[in-house]
């Protein structure tokens, strides 16, 4: 029984290379080319993990409570980097701040269902601080971010969204 | 003179790639366990990632239309347009594993797979290295991946599951070489967006040091990643800013070349094994699940041979 074997039809060996013409030169016309322009929505996930850069000015998000305090709370500071690279897929087509803060909205909406209020602040930071920030984590990183969110930010959305 | 012999010993390496590629055959109840495997693990996963107790909480902001979605007035895919479209789905892709009108199964779960997973940003419920997966789906549009191991051949009696041809060895060969396709993108776009920074710089001690795991989100979170976030190995290694240089350099490395673990036989095995290796290693420093990346690497096991194993095996014990 195992010696049974068939030979393929032309026609179906003409099908197969076109599958294998097709798949082959669509993977490296995504290497070659800028593939994030090209395929956004579809290719482009799969390689979105090297957006790491964090030289710019970037978008935070602050948790605050039903009185309007504010809650010093760490996630907050480490939803950022999470959002920054879910962001970063979309860098170089969705450019407006605008799309960022939706983006950055929408997964923190996601990500954190219980906090019923929360702010987004645009912060300007350098890798270095950041960095610093991140290795001290359970030292100082806390009180040196809630210093620098406060000294150097502005609000740029709100959830629930004030008329 | 060196570079020549170099040069000739890759293009003998290549035809010879082709040529026994095109001589190998399988059986067609190898292709069908396959088909079987892939979209039972498929459904699991996809059930762990559409996080549908999580999007029922979320508020109508959740589906404002993002990236091309723009063009619409609002977002066509609400959350019951994408939870019908999810039901219909897992309802093909069972229908796909067991076999049963196994082609238009295929065809029809990979369109709808298709129309979720290109809206990642509409819902947090999909995850990038889904898209591989994707594509493996859409090869297996094209195969004969029902004529064994399937409830469509034991209705119709057509097929003999012993049979073997290059029918069912293409979509292997094709996934995998796809698959090693991937790797060298994700490895030349990372070159490509941030040069060599990538492992000379700090690039991935941020990602290390930046990667957390959110609990909340994972329904199944208890099976594997609380356990991987509390071990904190990501900071820990995130410290030593050398050994993270090194493990980057190291990624890139096989990224970029884990397709000649395909062309070159001897080195299958310790690149395979490596990516293997690789895959189980992110859990533990970036908390990104190995099920997709694992499922999309079992292309490359030498199925026909676990088969012919096992089978034998169980012919052993039956006569003993």
């Amino acid at each position: 029984m195992d010696k049974e074997c068939f030979e393929i039809t032309e026609k179906r060996k003409k099908k197969i290379r076109n599958v294998f013409i097709f798949f082959i030169s669509l993977q490296l016309f995504v290497i070659l080319s800028g593939t994030d322009a090209l395929f956004p929505f579809f290719i482009y996930p799969m390689f979105s993990y090297e957006v790491g850069a964090l030289n710019h000015t970037v978008f935070t998000a602050v948790v605050v409570d039903e009185n309007d305090n504010e809650i010093p709370y760490i996630d907050a500071f480490d939803v950022y980097p999470h959002t920054q690279r879910a962001i970063g897929r979309s860098l170089k087509f969705l450019v407006k701040s605008e799309e960022k803060k939706k983006s950055l909205a929408q997964r923190l909406l996601a990500e954190k269902p219980k906090y019923k209020k929360f702010r987004i602040y645009s912060v300007t930071t350098n890798k270095d601080i950041y960095k610093s920030l991140l290795l001290g984590e359970t030292k100082i990183s806390r009180k040196r971010f809630q210093e620098l969110i406060t000294t150097d930010r502005h609000v740029v959305y709100e959830y629930p969204q004030q008329d | 003179m060196s570079f020549m012999n170099t040069l000739s010993k890759t293009k003998a390496y290549f035809s010879n790639y082709i040529t026994e590629g095109c001589q190998i055959r399988y059986r067609a109840d190898t292709l069908g366990i396959f088909r079987f495997l892939f979209y039972t693990l498929f459904f699991l996963l996809g059930s762990y990632y559409f996080n549908t107790v999580l999007i029922l909480k979320q508020p109508p902001e959740f589906f404002v239309p993002v990236g091309f979605l723009m063009l619409f007035d609002s977002n066509p895919f609400s959350f019951n347009v994408l939870f019908t479209l999810y039901i219909i789905e897992s309802f093909f892709v069972i229908l796909a594993a067991i076999g049963l009108f196994t082609q238009p199964s295929i065809i029809i779960s990979t369109f709808l797979m298709l129309i979720r997973f290109t809206n990642t940003h509409s819902y947090q419920a999909t995850f990038f290295l889904s898209i591989p997966l994707l594509m493996i789906s859409f090869i297996l549009c094209f195969a004969r991946s029902g004529d064994a191991f399937s409830v469509d051949n034991l209705i119709g009696k057509k097929h003999i599951p012993s049979q073997t041809s290059f029918e069912y060895y293409w979509p292997f060969w094709l996934s995998r070489l796809f698959i090693g396709l991937v790797y060298l993108a994700a490895g030349a776009v990372k070159i490509r967006h941030r040069g060599t920074d990538w492992f000379l710089d700090d690039e991935l001690q941020m990602h290390f040091l930046t990667a957390f795991r959110n609990q909340e989100t994972d329904v199944f979170s208890f099976l594997t990643l609380d356990f991987f976030s509390k071990l904190k190995l990501n900071i820990i290694v995130g410290q030593y800013t050398i050994l993270c240089r090194f493990l980057g350099g190291l990624t890139i490395l096989l990224e970029l070349f884990a397709w000649v673990g395909l062309v070159v036989k001897k080195l299958f095995w310790p690149i395979f094994l490596s990516l293997i290796l690789f895959h189980l290693a992110i859990p533990f420093l970036m908390f990104v699940p190995p099920g997709f990346p694992l499922v999309m690497l079992s292309t490359w096991l030498p199925w026909d041979k676990m088969n012919r194993f096992f089978r034998k095996k169980q012919s052993e014990v039956a006569t003993s």
